[in-house]
């Protein structure tokens, strides 16, 4: 009955990639226009008049502090020195909202910030950077982008724990691809005998089956699931699959 | 062998975003303009996923959105790629507004999804309908639930990310994450069964 939300899973995240894609850019502009508007002046000027409030409660409560350590510290008696005058303390200037900031540097020495998914493969970069870089490529949408840096992480560094965790998100993306793929990845995390994600992963490997057609075997994957996770986040879904194949 | 959750964000070098961050959270004011550019676009994506494309607050959403990104700056501990973080802001932005609302919505929710939703431009007219009939039902849902099993939920369903991911950055041990997204799911499958339109409308997933 919940299924609809594994069809949103498997269908929304790339939609929201796509429409963020076509957003018209001066419906943003105006956005980001009105968020970076100073604030109303009638909310300014009670932020001043409340900092000088502060202040001048600040100033007298020194001035009356300072006054009560003289006369505890100084005899009524005792000569009066003048010591050297203490340097006054300012207070460095704070940033108000129309400050306007100086850049130490142009914005266009910065990087182009480009907010997609897949990085240039460095000759360098490590298992945990190309499991990055696989993991936000998936996420941006392009899943035969993401699948490339699965694989490319289990072959460069098969005994790597990013490799291990990855035959479960590459089986997720092989799922609507490649059902024989995807199985390997399943049955691949399976044997290694990690455990964080094998939940996750039997579950993979039961809808492997179905997409193959193999109902025995998808039936005995809900079960081994079934056993091992009555509580699954898929029991409702393991349960009626059960009843519906042969 | 067991493994030990892997941190997708271990190399923050790699985020392009990063460094303009940095310039707009010490007050550069042209940089968090440049910002805001960047991730404008996924905010008010993720805005629309959320309350609907035809939301009328959908503007004012992503605006607050916006200014809560620059105010968050400070405590961003670059653990996920910038934009993934201000989408989870925008994200929770609005959620908060869908929740808030829930009892004017509620009853107008379903005509406006139906009307104007986040759909495959590509997809046919029968999918495109049932896709905004499971966004209507997700929306009319997702007020129903505790808090925190409405974000672990979207976080999930809307912007993709597995358990494992979502236990990173929400800093939540990975069995809460789970039993949360149980739980979510067992409420949805209580409200559907008590609700025949919610059933009828589930129907088509």
């Amino acid at each position: 009955m919940t299924d609809f939300l594994d069809a949103l899973e498997a269908r929304l995240p790339g939609e929201v990639e796509r429409r963020a894609r076509s957003i018209d850019r001066r419906r943003v502009s105006r956005a980001i226009d009105r968020a970076l508007a100073p604030a109303p002046r009638r909310t300014m000027r009670t932020r001043v008049w409340v900092g000088l409030a502060a202040a001048a409660v600040l100033v007298a409560a020194s001035a009356a502090a300072a006054i009560s350590h003289a006369r505890s510290a100084a005899p009524m008696d005792a000569p009066v020195t003048h010591a050297e005058p203490a340097p006054p303390i300012v207070a460095a200037p704070k940033p108000t909202v129309a400050t306007v900031f100086e850049p130490a540097m142009s914005v266009d020495d910065l990087p182009r910030a480009v907010p997609t998914a897949a990085m240039p493969a460095e000759t360098s970069e490590t298992a945990a950077e190309l499991f990055a870089n696989a993991n936000r490529t998936r996420q941006s949408g392009d899943v035969d982008g993401a699948i490339a840096l699965y694989q490319k992480l289990e072959r460069r560094f098969p005994a790597s724990n990013e490799a291990v965790v990855a035959h479960v998100s590459l089986g997720r993306a092989l799922l609507d691809r490649d059902a024989r793929g995807a199985l390997a990845e399943y049955e691949r995390y399976l044997a290694s005998g990690a455990v964080d994600l094998r939940e996750e992963a039997l579950v993979g490997r039961a809808r492997a089956f179905g997409k193959l057609s193999q109902s025995d075997d998808e039936k005995r994957a809900w079960q081994t699931l079934l056993a091992e996770h009555p509580d699954s986040l898929h029991a409702m879904r393991a349960k009626e699959r059960i009843a519906a194949l042969p | 062998m067991a493994t030990a959750v892997v941190s997708e964000w271990a190399v923050l070098e790699g985020d392009p975003l990063a460094p303009v961050a940095r310039a707009a959270a010490r007050g550069h004011a042209s940089a968090s303009r440049t910002l805001l550019e960047e991730v404008g676009p996924s905010v008010f994506a993720v805005v629309e996923a959320v309350l609907g494309r035809a939301h009328p607050d959908v503007d004012d959403v992503a605006q607050e959105s916006f200014v809560a990104i620059l105010r968050a700056l400070d405590a961003f501990r670059y653990e996920s790629s910038v934009l993934h973080f201000a989408r989870r802001i925008a994200l929770r932005r609005a959620s908060a507004v869908l929740r808030h609302h829930r009892a004017i919505r509620r009853a107008a929710s379903v005509t406006v999804a139906l009307e104007d939703d986040v759909v495959n431009d590509g997809a046919s007219p029968l999918d495109s309908v049932i896709a905004s009939r499971q966004m209507a039902l997700l929306r009319q849902l997702i007020v129903e639930l505790p808090e925190e099993q409405a974000e672990t939920l979207l976080l999930r369903v809307v912007l993709g990310h597995s358990v494992e991911e979502i236990a990173e950055e929400t800093h939540t041990p990975l069995n809460t994450v789970k039993s949360r997204l149980r739980a979510a799911r067992a409420t949805l499958r209580e409200r559907v069964a008590a609700d025949g339109t919610l059933a009828e409308l589930s129907e088509d997933a």
